[in-house]
């Protein structure tokens, strides 16, 4: 069963002058297993479009359902889990393993389980078991995040939601966090990120929501997303549209690097061939 | 997010305008004139030079409201306690109860002022700046030989101004790890003991580290904690002292009948 949103909208400060409308008549589908982007502006409405995938936020007209649950349901907080960006905000265990254990002690599971899943977990984020004897909060910001990963994944959710969560983060730390949805989501689990980083986003994005004053202004698959004129591209995108508005024909709708030299060489090779042609000695 | 109980309402009123000392020495004066009203007559008077000011400031009433509200169940507890543990002229009985006629005089004096106390406040507050109010605050401390407790007014106006503007970026830190911990299943209802440090430990550690960071930044940008210029430069005008004078002619009427 899929997140379904219908008609959806959504205001701050309801009936005071301060109203601010976050979201407005949004309709969205999420199956399980697809890499959802969701992408627009600061203050777009992202944030608050996910709060309402677990039931955090509710909206004030229109119908959500999760896996065919009301966002009301206490079962849908284990179904659709949650990285927010600062992790360092929820951090507050004295160890590691008290940390991510927190969550699916909550939903109470037996000790045997709980350990089994921060193991699990912990492993999915690429982190050594050594750390569990940990505090969080000698940690680095990018280890602090894949904490945080852990924490969501030790629910074992159907959906994984990640506000922002490989920025500000070292590279290396970037890749291993990338490196670990791109596992989830191979496992089933729908991952839906807001990010502004299409640069490592890009090559695993499936689809594409992008939001404009609280209102969808597209959705649909990446290479749709490059058809469109208006939006934000990752740079390897950006310098191909740029290429053929300067007049080499190459084909805009590529989503790495090695697939941006790939069409390059292709059209260069094109390029030599014709002017070959043209001088026949 | 609910606005807070005393928040400042931007306008251009005649109170609006008037200097935050001003205004500061107003609420202090009103406030012993308040509890010097012995009488139902003067503290009537009160409520009549309250409304008067407040028809002048264009204010909301609910500005009013929210102050009040949240001491209205303190404010009813004097008043029952007043009205049944004061000895005198009984007025009927009933089981132990014994309400007095003096009770209830005594009751209704007190919730009245503690009343008037919280709409003057609210006045001030609703019309002047927090950070205008906190320049007012500062320059009145001035000539105070307050360096010799190792503090000076400068220090003690930063301190106050920047816990005023850091008050919402705190509740947006409480909003965060909410659901920061919501998500991983806590429910703050059902285990109070156990969400507690779910909550305040993310919290003090982000506070402190916000502190640290904000320090340092303030330093870098040649804050020493002395003196100097203000964003509001106070100047006391002609129509600061007629509200003045005319409020200490109000007082002393009011403390002469």
């Amino acid at each position: 069963m899929p997140i379904i949103l219908e008609n959806v909208s959504l205001f701050y400060s309801k009936n005071t002058p301060l109203e601010i409308t976050a979201l407005k008549d949004v309709n969205l589908r999420i199956e399980k297993g697809e890499f959802v982007g969701i992408l627009g502006e600061k203050g777009a409405g992202k944030s608050t479009l996910i709060k309402l995938f677990n039931g955090i936020l509710r909206p004030d007209s229109g119908k959500v359902t999760i896996d065919g649950l009301s966002p009301s349901s206490k079962k849908v907080k284990s179904r659709v889990g949650m990285v927010f960006q600062q992790a360092a905000d929820q951090l507050f265990c004295r160890t590691i393993y008290d940390e991510i254990a927190f969550g699916p002690l909550n939903f109470g599971y037996s000790r045997k389980e709980t350990e089994e899943r921060v193991l699990e977990a912990l492993e999915a984020v690429y982190l050594d078991r050594t750390m569990l004897s940990r505090n969080p909060f000698s940690l680095s910001g990018g280890e602090m995040q894949r904490v945080a990963l852990a924490c969501a994944l030790a629910l074992r959710p159907d959906y994984l939601v990640l506000d922002e969560p490989i920025t500000g983060i070292d590279p290396s730390g970037k890749k291993e966090i990338l490196e670990t949805l791109k596992k989830v989501k191979d496992q089933g689990t729908a991952v839906i990120t807001v990010t502004h980083n299409l640069k490592g986003f890009f090559p695993l994005l499936e689809k594409i929501i992008h939001l404009q004053e609280g209102r969808i202004s597209f959705q649909g698959s990446r290479k749709e997303y490059l058809e469109t004129e208006n939006v934000p591209l990752p740079p390897v995108a950006a310098m191909m549209r740029e290429l053929k508005s300067r007049g080499i024909q190459v084909n805009p709708a590529v989503f790495t690097v090695e697939e941006a030299l790939e069409e390059i060489l292709r059209v260069k090779s094109i390029i030599e061939k014709e002017k070959a042609e043209k001088q026949p000695e | 997010m609910q606005e807070p109980v005393f928040s400042y309402v931007p306008g251009d009123s005649f109170l609006h305008t008037l200097d935050p000392r001003t205004k500061l020495a107003a609420v202090m004066l009103l406030g012993i004139l308040t509890f010097r009203t012995e009488s139902f007559f003067g503290i009537g008077a009160l409520f009549v030079f309250f409304f008067a000011l407040t028809s002048f400031s264009g204010l909301p009433a609910r500005v009013f409201l929210r102050a009040v509200r949240p001491m209205m169940l303190f404010i009813i507890f004097i008043f029952f306690a007043q009205l049944f543990f004061t000895k005198g002229h009984v007025l009927t009985s009933f089981w132990i109860l014994h309400p007095s006629l003096e009770g209830l005089q005594n009751g209704l004096r007190l919730s009245a002022r503690f009343i008037l106390l919280l709409l003057f406040a609210a006045l001030m507050t609703a019309s002047t700046d927090p950070s205008a109010i906190t320049c007012g605050i500062e320059r009145m401390l001035r000539p105070l030989p307050l360096r010799w407790m190792g503090v000076n007014s400068f220090e003690l106006a930063t301190m106050m101004n920047l816990s005023i503007s850091f008050l919402p970026i705190l509740f947006e830190r409480v909003e965060r790890t909410k659901a920061a911990q919501a998500s991983r299943g806590m429910y703050f209802g059902k285990n109070p003991l156990r969400s507690v440090p779910a909550l305040a430990i993310p919290l003090i550690k982000g506070v402190i580290r916000d502190a640290e960071e904000l320090a340092l930044a303030m330093e870098s940008r040649g804050y020493q904690g002395t003196r100097r210029t203000s964003m509001h430069e106070l100047t006391m005008q002609r129509r600061d002292w007629i509200f003045l004078f005319a409020l200490i002619l109000f007082a002393a009427l009011m403390l002469r009948f």
